[in-house]
């Protein structure tokens, strides 16, 4: 028996040692969605200076035979233990929340000061909301006692602080909470839910939303493992669908990326046969995107995170041109942007999670 | 590097253990000493120059020693420049930047400045280990070693190099040069290594999340039973944590051929705190008593002058912890129950019934924890109150539900972990059965810690940074 543990501890250790070595590296986890990390660079200089050292261990883990199943396996373990979170998820049956702590002051103090900067800066109006996550709007569904951020009162704080017009996205969402306002594998809001947003950006805005009962909604995904699916390593729960409610005709998007344009499209359904179903809307992370309505109204600017990718086609109807930048790729600043362009008003949409971590929000000047 | 990781466990390791081997008998305190400067070197390389200054400079010291053995007064200068050296180079790089700090509020010093440098890792155990070294040559309980290889593979020898054992050098001496090697040794090795990877990965590692929840709230806010939740959580933490790392150290060492000595003996079992600090961290206990409490005279001056040797010897186990006051206090509250049980506490303890005198010890090192883990003295100080309800923040509240209920099912296995029940149990099987449940255990030891590595969100060590 004592020989047989020697085995096992080598075999072990070797074994996955040599599988490594043997398996080819892959470039992209689907499942996590990211980049895995490829064979250090090495050189003395950066033995020396700890760099390589660092890369060969992120290689290492990224690279670790099986790494998926081992990931499920921790998974299994946490749930095994009656632990209602994992990896800053929530386990709520079949629906995964995000977890999102109380915010760092100073960031959140910074960013609603660069919001306030750009209005300065401006002579056309800036409307501004904040977007609920589903940790909010799905309070009742958290585990009993669960922490996280007071989004309401982060929120209420933000509207009183900012001098940007604030459109309360909160009430509405709230109003609609019975409704899948929000993926159950997935941090984003739905089509219905960015539809409800939509309807009150709009109403703030003195504008008259379609009213949801003109759409007809058409299933486009019934496979969809969102970015909550992947980081709780939760593998036993159905799919999301992706629906949409408007269609894609009509309007016309040209992409912008280090000056050269390329043609885009509300929806690239080349998407929906990726892990990341979630950018059929837009394609995807886009620096700026121009949409021409071809309908009457101002000429908009939103500064926007990734929920606005699957509203944008509730706003088509209301503006003649759309142009969408996302400032984390987007940094030549708005204030000129506005004037080229002769754009009539500004949105700045976030979501809370994205407005309190995020660190580009002084780009907007 | 550390032993609870990927790259050592599946990349380090299993070469280093193939090199071992197959080195002829004569090459392997080279193949050791190569393999333990990669493993210094892993995380800081730069400070591989200090390995060799320490093997450089301790074995000219120890050289010294016995070239003037006939000579004590010699003899006992080389010995202090070697304590000397070790506690220039301990403070240095521990001790400056706290002392500059403090230096600063003096007006005439406040143009001081710390220097900011990274503490090299596991410092503090490898000085006390090679100061070990020139006293004991110098007390004729080792020879001085002649080859510099293997004095070198003594210095940075990998199992224990960052966070102990501390050995001294008196046992090591003969193993240096001759120690045995078979699968027993090697069996028993992984076994232990297996049962301290799972104690850090499984047990440490996830109660941890939970102490850090409540350090990081406002203590106004933090209930009574948060308070303690926190301060329990910590309790286990830490204990799984360093007596996890000191386990994985004994098994390797037996992979290689040496025996450490054991560095825990379940502390939370104990009745006292005179127990409890002969049931944890048992090789620096046993460092202080041979280098510093004996030689000032122990027990056998008088009452007064031990109760002094108490004081002075905890006051340096607490600084030796860390360069921040919090440690200092954490030495001197442990020196001030000593000195009481010594006086009279222990005598009164043993009349009460044991159920009282284990909630005593524990009461006193759940405390003394909160001492420990809050490094800032006006957050320690608010964190006692919370703990005692002086804060009127309530007895509890839903986030304590919350924490609770995530962490029912690990609790008990941690307090059953903190007793020798497990391996009573596992004793009692009959022989045969016994090989088999070790077998199963380890392999599954091995696959679930592999898990939470993969899935490394949180792989703190808490001894790094002494």
């Amino acid at each position: 028996m004592k020989r047989a543990i020697v085995i096992l501890f080598a075999a072990f250790l070797g074994g996955f040692l040599l599988l490594g070595l043997a398996l080819p590296d892959r470039s992209f986890s689907p499942l996590e969605n990211r980049n895995l990390a490829q064979p250090p660079a090495f050189s003395l200089r950066r033995v020396f200076s700890g760099a390589f050292e660092a890369d060969a261990e992120a290689y290492v883990s990224d690279q670790f035979a099986l790494r998926d199943g081992w990931t499920a396996l921790k998974a299994a373990l946490e749930r095994l233990q009656g632990k209602k979170e994992n990896n800053g998820v929530y386990l709520c049956g079949d629906t995964l929340i995000e977890r999102i702590d109380e915010p760092d002051e100073e960031r959140l103090a910074a960013n609603i000061r660069a919001v306030n900067r750009f209005v300065e800066g401006v002579d056309v109006p800036v409307y501004f909301t904040v977007l609920p996550t589903a940790q909010e709007i799905w309070r009742d569904r958290l585990p009993s006692g669960a922490p996280g951020a007071d989004e309401a009162a982060l929120i209420g704080r933000i509207a009183a602080e900012t001098q940007a017009r604030f459109i309360d996205t909160l009430s509405p969402l709230r109003e609609h909470a019975d409704e899948p306002l929000f993926y159950r594998t997935d941090h984003h809001w739905t089509s219905l839910g960015a539809c409800r947003g939509a309807a009150a950006l709009l109403a703030g805005m003195g504008m008259d939303p379609e009213p949801l009962s003109s759409y007809s909604p058409q299933t486009v995904s019934t496979e969809f493992y969102g970015t909550l699916f992947s980081k709780s390593g939760v593998r036993r729960i159905p799919p999301d669908s992706i629906e949409i409610y408007a269609p894609e005709e009509g309007v016309t998007v040209t992409c912008v990326e280090n000056g050269r344009e390329t043609p885009g499209a509300l929806y690239d359904w080349t998407r929906l046969a990726e892990k990341d179903k979630y950018a059929f809307f837009m394609g995807g992370n886009r620096p700026l995107a121009i949409l021409r309505t071809g309908n009457e109204g101002p000429k908009l600017l939103l500064a926007r995170d990734s929920y606005a990718d699957s509203e944008v086609p509730f706003l088509t109807a209301c503006f003649s041109e759309i142009h969408m930048v996302d400032l984390r790729y987007y940094r030549e600043g708005l204030v000129d942007y506005i004037a080229r362009n002769g754009i009539d008003c500004v949105v700045i949409s976030y979501s809370l999670r994205n407005f309190i971590t995020d660190a580009n929000l002084h780009f907007l000047t | 590097m550390v032993f609870s990781s990927l790259m050592f466990l599946f990349v380090y390791l299993p070469i280093t253990l193939a090199v071992y081997y197959l080195a002829p008998l004569k090459l392997r305190n080279l193949a050791l000493l190569i393999a333990s400067l990669v493993f210094y070197g892993w995380g800081e390389p730069v400070y591989i120059v200090i390995m060799f200054a320490s093997i450089a400079i301790d074995y000219t010291h120890g050289f010294l020693v016995e070239k003037y053995r006939a000579d004590d007064r010699k003899a006992r200068r080389v010995v202090l420049s070697s304590v000397l050296f070790n506690l220039a180079l301990l403070f240095f790089f521990k001790y400056f930047d706290f002392a500059v700090d403090n230096l600063r509020r003096i007006p005439a010093l406040s143009g001081l400045r710390p220097l900011g440098l990274t503490l090299p890792i596991g410092i503090s155990f490898y000085t006390f280990q090679t100061m070990s070294y020139t006293i004991d040559v110098y007390r004729g309980q080792a020879r001085a070693q002649k080859n510099i290889v293997t004095f070198g593979a003594f210095v940075t020898l990998f199992p224990q190099l960052i966070a102990g054992p501390i050995l001294q050098y008196r046992d090591l001496d003969r193993q240096l040069t001759d120690r045995t090697h078979s699968a027993e040794k090697f069996a028993s090795g992984v076994e232990i290594f297996c049962v301290g990877l799972a104690k850090k990965v499984l047990l440490a590692n996830s109660i941890g999340s939970l102490w850090d929840v409540y350090k990081a709230m406002d203590p106004a806010s933090l209930t009574a039973l948060g308070a303690w939740m926190g301060v329990i959580a910590f309790s286990f933490q830490i204990y799984f944590d360093f007596s996890g790392y000191s386990d994985m150290a004994v098994g390797l060492g037996r992979m290689f051929g040496f025996e450490f000595m054991r560095n825990f003996n379940y502390p939370y079992i104990s009745r006292s705190i005179t127990e409890f600090w002969r049931r944890w961290h048992i090789s620096l206990g046993a460092w202080f008593r041979n280098y510093v409490y004996i030689p000032l005279g122990g027990n056998r001056r008088g009452i007064a002058r031990q109760l002094l040797n108490i004081l002075t010897v905890w006051a340096a186990t607490g600084f030796w912890h860390g360069a921040s006051w919090n440690f200092l206090l954490w030495g001197l509250y442990f020196a001030a129950l000593l000195m009481l049980e010594k006086l009279f506490l222990l005598r009164w303890l043993e009349k009460v019934p044991r159920a009282l005198q284990h909630v005593y010890a524990l009461f006193f090192v759940a405390v003394g924890w909160a001492l420990f883990g809050l490094e800032d003295l006006a957050h320690c100080g608010a964190y006692l109150a919370a703990m005692f309800g002086g804060n009127g923040a309530g007895l509890w509240s839903a986030l304590d539900g919350y924490e609770l209920s995530n962490y029912a099912a690990i609790l008990p296995a941690l307090a059953v972990g903190s007793t020798p029940l497990m391996a009573s149990l596992l004793r009692r099987l009959p022989e045969r059965a016994r090989g088999g449940v070790a077998l199963a255990l380890t392999a599954l030891a091995l696959t679930a810690c592999t898990a939470y590595l993969v899935d490394a969100t949180y792989n703190p060590f808490l001894y790094f940074r002494f």
